[in-house]
């Protein structure tokens, strides 16, 4: 101690940490020591500066002289272990991973924990407890041996050794562990043995040349013995990460992947850090009777049970809640879906919401994946109650503060609500099936089956950068001449003298009336003046029509192949004048054919209403008719399809968006009375094709969208792809029975009842919990839900 | 052109109330589709102009689908509603989830409340009901209610059916307290009550009698039945107690559960209901349910509101038929 001019040495204070101290030019401090022996305080002091046993480790500089007056619970004191920039540690990091100079210079005397902030990054474990464990072992080990080290050291006398150096040695050679993990994420295991060796032969290498000069210091065997010593415990390390916590080999991953694929898509979707198995404080999750075992996942992925409640029916058939935990001030999230009966479902919800309400609850959160009614979201016909309101005014005055759901039917209802409505998207699940289970989906085509959803189709077929088309089903008006439904049409198009404003709205007549710009001008003309003017119309752009699909499709072909530009299917209004030279080629591609019965029939079928008519019908194959062939009936038909899908029901408040006219669709497919053209835009021969709705209930739409792209269009393979999947009736086993659909893929937003899942092999249910935990997670934090809207990449 | 007359509008759950009410009126029940999706979704299509008109949209609850037929009744009063009738009033006799009326526990819906709270949302604008198990649910609405009362035609039934002065009023428990003794007032008859200690709802544990029953016939007034426990517990006490013969008076015999076993095991002569909620099914299956007609009652009151005379005659009187 004389020899260091002011030493003090501090006692052992509780935990058996020793603080060996030196100061130099602390008058202060010393004499406050010497009338304070035995360190009151029971602190540990700042390190000795100076006390590097290196050569060239006496420089201070960079330690402040005013830092020595620093205590243990002063902020200033930890401070100083942290007092290196970032050029500092990357320097110290790379020389700790190349290891060519001793280490200990480049310490330069200060040593850091700053690799205790570094290390944090280093395994990105997705499950929290093996993160734990991972953290247990990494700082058990870089914090215990060095200790045990330096009192070795110390022991056998070597006065150079110094605590906290050996700290950050063994701090510094782990950081080699970083890079060996990241790149461990491979599958092959003898590469990630091979990885684990690199990794412990640097680090080792590196010990054992920082610590060899110290350990010389003692007799030889003895530094022999220590450093056996040291490099034995740092390989039992490497083991311990390779066994425990890589990939491949963790048993606790075996457990992850036996959940099953569809719950490992979305949880890697979602990334490293968004997984929690600790629940969140304050809130209860209560299930509705509707779809318990989407609750279930919910709270196992939330990390807590769902609250109690019982649901029970009186004798009568009323609904009866009790609530059986306590919510005051908490944050309350009712899951409830629809299922057999809705009606129950809405009612029990409601009177949850109230229960809730009146127990006080901080904010009461509907959360409903599929929202009942959400069908009936406007007049459709004379007098029909806007029954999707109704149910969004009756939540409302239940007292709910917000809405969590998914894929409504139109995003429009989010109006009905007073309070906030988090709409959620399954799109980028759908997404990640595709590109994860689907070969060759890049050639594939995403369909809609009738124009309201178009908008839903082209989102998805973005995403996947695929091109897409769209079916649409007219009832055919055998008794109304075209030549007025044209007039009309043209009428209308000659007032705007811009081609693409036919009529709003209706896509396929503005994708076939971007075919012939110059000729339909040149004969509105004509018809202004009063010649024969509509037929000659049609039978010009007919002709032209006709001719132009096997003239552009080598073109198409050629522009698939080279550009994979997203498709600009629908100019809105204010594009028409970047319409005509963004026109898609491919959606010249129309085919037609004929539904009777909900099924596509030959050309020749007998029509059941208008036989005299299908006697002009035999060359309606546009795609194998020549140049030459008179312009097909039915592709006039279908274009003027504009106007015949006026129906009269629609005229009150028929805005012409997403399936306003599903159920009447669907009744007009099993009438067998009547007839119905089925168009297709866009190309699918020999492609994979995805039919995509945000619901399935009824089976005929869909296969009648199934039977036109495999027999008419020429598809390889056909994958219906809807969100909620409702399955009424029959219909899955109809889907099942339909040999041109190959998969059904929907999410598990809707309870689909086991009995109905039985036997059916096409059916593929995604999950959609986690996309409603973390709904839920980021509500009750205050976080965004923006990310949840977006596209994984893979 | 609207005509501003009566449209009786009524919904799957008790069209036979509903054309007697119509009959009642002198109108024909106003055209109106009620469907169920296949996912069970409720559709509702009135197919004729209800625009400015006096809608009355009649809705029992019948027991099992009660659930259905609110859901019914409320997509019914929204889509008058969205079709511009100029005032909708929900005639339902038996008002749906009335025994939820407090908060007895911890953490209870008041399902009442949330009851009125639904059906003002779904643009209610006037309530009829009958006999509300709590008079206090007309404060949980916020638009006006008329609690009609079956206690006139019951009073005739007792007159036309029974030897009134044979007879003594008792009140199945001490909440019915007052419905009884305004019958036996009404009838100028004695009273007698019958103490229960209920454990749980619809289950009956233990019975007192506070009254004289002795040698007479026990009007057991109540007003509702759904499980019947209540009813042949209170039966066997008065027989017990030396009364000539039982029978029960309710206003809604839901007799849901076994409540048809239970009557034809138990020492209830006769079972009177009202036709508020649908029972004819029941009727076949137990002889000894009888039916009073109140449909004169909710068609005279449907005919004051429209033409805006005063219903409080009909709480002391009851129309003829």
């Amino acid at each position: 101690m004389a020899n260091r001019g002011y030493d003090v040495v501090v006692d052992v204070d509780a935990e058996g940490d020793l603080g060996h101290t030196d100061l130099q030019e602390d008058l202060e401090f010393h004499s406050s020591n010497f009338e304070n022996p035995q360190g009151q305080r029971g602190a540990k002091i700042q390190p000795d500066q100076n006390a590097s046993f290196l050569p060239g480790g006496n420089s201070s500089s960079r330690s402040p002289s005013s830092s020595s007056k620093r205590f243990l619970w002063t902020i200033a004191f930890y401070q100083q272990f942290f007092d290196v920039d970032t050029n500092e540690v990357i320097r110290r990091c790379t020389a700790a991973i190349f290891p060519r100079a001793n280490f200990l210079d480049v310490l330069d005397g200060n040593p850091d924990f700053q690799y205790l902030a570094v290390r944090g990054k280093g395994h990105f474990a997705y499950d929290f407890k093996l993160l734990s464990g991972a953290a247990g072992l990494i700082y058990g080990y870089t914090g215990i041996i060095p200790v045990g080290l330096w009192g070795v050291l110390k022991w056998f006398g070597s006065e150079s050794a110094n605590l906290l150096e050996c700290w950050a040695l063994y701090g510094y050679a782990n950081l080699i562990w970083i890079p060996v993990a990241l790149i461990s994420w491979s599958p092959i295991t003898i590469l990630n043995y091979v990885f684990v060796g690199v990794g412990f032969a640097i680090s080792a290498l590196f010990l054992f040349r920082n610590l060899y000069p110290v350990l010389s210091a003692t007799d030889l065997r003895t530094s022999k013995i220590l450093l056996i010593a040291v490099v034995a415990l740092h390989a039992g390390l490497a083991i311990a990460i390779k066994i425990l916590f890589f990939a491949h080999g963790s048993p606790a991953l075996k457990k992850g992947t036996s959940q099953g694929e569809n719950s490992k898509v979305v949880e890697m979707s979602l990334g490293p850090g968004q997984s929690f198995t600790s629940g969140m404080r304050q809130v209860q999750i209560f299930s509705g009777s509707s779809h318990p075992q989407l609750v279930e996942a919910i709270c196992e992925r939330l990390g807590q049970k769902p609250a109690k409640a019982e649901l029970r029916k009186f004798s009568n058939g009323e609904t009866s809640v009790q609530i059986q935990t306590s919510i005051r001030e908490q944050d309350v999230f009712i899951v409830q879906s629809g299922s057999s009966k809705t009606n129950n479902d809405v009612i029990e919800l409601a009177i949850m919401i109230s229960a809730c309400k009146g127990g006080s609850a901080r904010s009461i959160t509907a959360v409903m994946p599929y929202f009942p009614y959400s069908r009936q979201s406007k007049k459709k016909s004379h007098r029909g109650a806007i029954t999707a309101r109704m149910i969004a005014n009756i939540l409302t005055v239940a007292g709910v503060d917000h809405v969590i759901t998914i894929d409504l039917h139109a995003s429009q209802m989010q109006g009905f609500f007073k309070c906030p409505v988090d709409n959620l998207v399954a799109e980028p699940i759908l997404a990640r099936w595709i590109r994860q289970y689907v070969p060759h989906w890049r050639e594939a085509v995403v369909v809609s089956k009738n124009p309201g959803g178009t908008k839903r189709v082209t989102s998805l077929a973005d995403a996947l950068k695929l091109n897409f088309g769209i079916i649409t089903t007219d009832r055919r008006k055998p008794n109304m001449g075209n030549s007025v439904m044209g007039s009309m049409v043209f009428e209308s198009m000659g007032v705007d003298d811009t081609m693409e404003r036919g009529l709003p709205g209706d896509l396929e007549f503005e994708a076939e009336a971007r075919i012939g710009p110059i000729e339909l001008t040149n004969d509105r003309h004509t018809r202004t003046q009063g010649e024969r003017p509509v037929e000659h119309t049609e039978e010009r752009h007919m002709e032209h029509s006709s001719r132009n699909p096997t003239r552009s499709r080598a073109t198409s072909n050629a522009q698939a192949l080279d550009t994979s530009r997203p498709i600009n299917g629908i100019p809105e209004e204010d594009d028409d004048a970047t319409a005509d030279e963004y026109t898609d080629e491919r959606a010249r591609d129309v085919i037609t054919g004929r539904l009777v019965h909900g099924h596509i029939v030959d050309d020749n079928f007998p029509s059941p209403t208008m036989s005299a008519m299908s006697s002009s019908m035999h060359n309606m194959r546009v795609r194998n008719g020549s140049d030459d062939e008179p312009p097909p009936d039915n592709m006039l038909a279908s274009f003027m399809s504009v106007a015949s899908s006026y129906r009269p029901e629609n005229g009150l408040g028929g805005t012409g968006d997403a399936a306003a006219s599903e159920d009447e669709e669907e009744e007009a497919l099993q009438n067998p009375e009547v007839e119905t053209t089925i168009t297709l835009v866009g190309n699918v021969r020999d492609k994979p094709v995805f039919i995509v709705d945000d619901m399935i209930d009824k089976a005929g739409s869909w296969i009648a969208a199934a039977e036109t792209v495999v027999k008419r269009g020429g598809a390889t393979s056909v994958y219906c792809m809807a969100t909620h999947g409702l399955f009424g009736d029959d219909c899955l086993q109809e889907m099942e029975a339909c040999d041109e659909i190959d998969l059904i893929v929907v999410t598990d937003s809707f309870p689909i009842p086991e009995e109905k899942r039985r036997g059916c092999r096409k059916l593929i249910v995604l999950d959609v919990s986690n996309l409603l935990a973390e709904a839920i997670r980021r509500n009750h934090h205050g976080e965004s839900i923006s990310m949840l809207y977006q596209h994984c990449a893979d | 052109m609207a005509t501003n007359s009566i449209k009786l509008l009524t919904g799957n759950s008790h069209p036979q109330l509903a054309k007697l009410v119509a009959d009642r009126l002198g109108v024909e029940l106003t055209k109106i589709m009620v469907l169920q999706y296949s996912n069970q979704e409720t559709s509702v299509t009135i197919g004729e102009s209800v625009r400015d008109e006096d809608v009355f949209v009649l809705q029992s609850t019948a027991p099992g689908d009660i659930n259905d037929g609110l859901m019914e009744l409320l997509i019914m009063i929204n889509a008058c509603k969205t079709a511009s009738a100029r005032r909708i009033t929900a005639v339902i006799p038996n008002f749906p989830y009335a025994r939820q009326d407090k908060k007895d526990k911890s953490r209870a819906p008041i399902t009442a409340k949330l009851m009125a709270n639904m059906l003002q949302t779904a643009g209610c604008n006037h309530v009829i009901t009958m006999d509300l198990h709590a008079s206090q649910i007309q404060g949980f609405f916020n638009v006006p209610v008329d609690n009609l009362y079956a206690e006139p035609s019951t009073l005739r039934w007792i007159k036309d059916h029974l030897k009134v002065e044979d007879c003594v009023i008792v009140s199945p428990d001490a909440g019915g307290a007052k419905r009884a003794t305004s019958i036996a007032d009404g009838l100028d008859l004695g009273f007698a009550l019958i103490h229960k200690e209920r454990a749980r709802p619809n289950e009956v544990s233990r019975m007192v009698l506070v009254g004289d029953v002795k040698d007479r016939i026990a009007i057991i007034v109540d007003d509702m039945a759904d499980t019947c426990g209540t009813l042949c517990k209170a039966a066997d006490v008065v027989i017990q107690h030396g009364a000539k013969s039982a029978v029960a008076i309710v206003t809604h015999g839901i007799l849901s559960g076994n409540a048809i076993e239970a009557l034809n095991k138990s020492k209830l002569e006769r079972l009177v209901v009202t036709n508020t909620v649908p029972h004819e099914a029941k009727k076949e299956a137990c002889a000894r349910i009888e039916t009073i007609d109140i449909s004169p009652t909710l068609a005279e009151a449907c005919r004051r509101t429209h033409n805006g005379e005063s219903v409080s005659f009909l709480f002391k009187h009851a129309p003829m038929d």
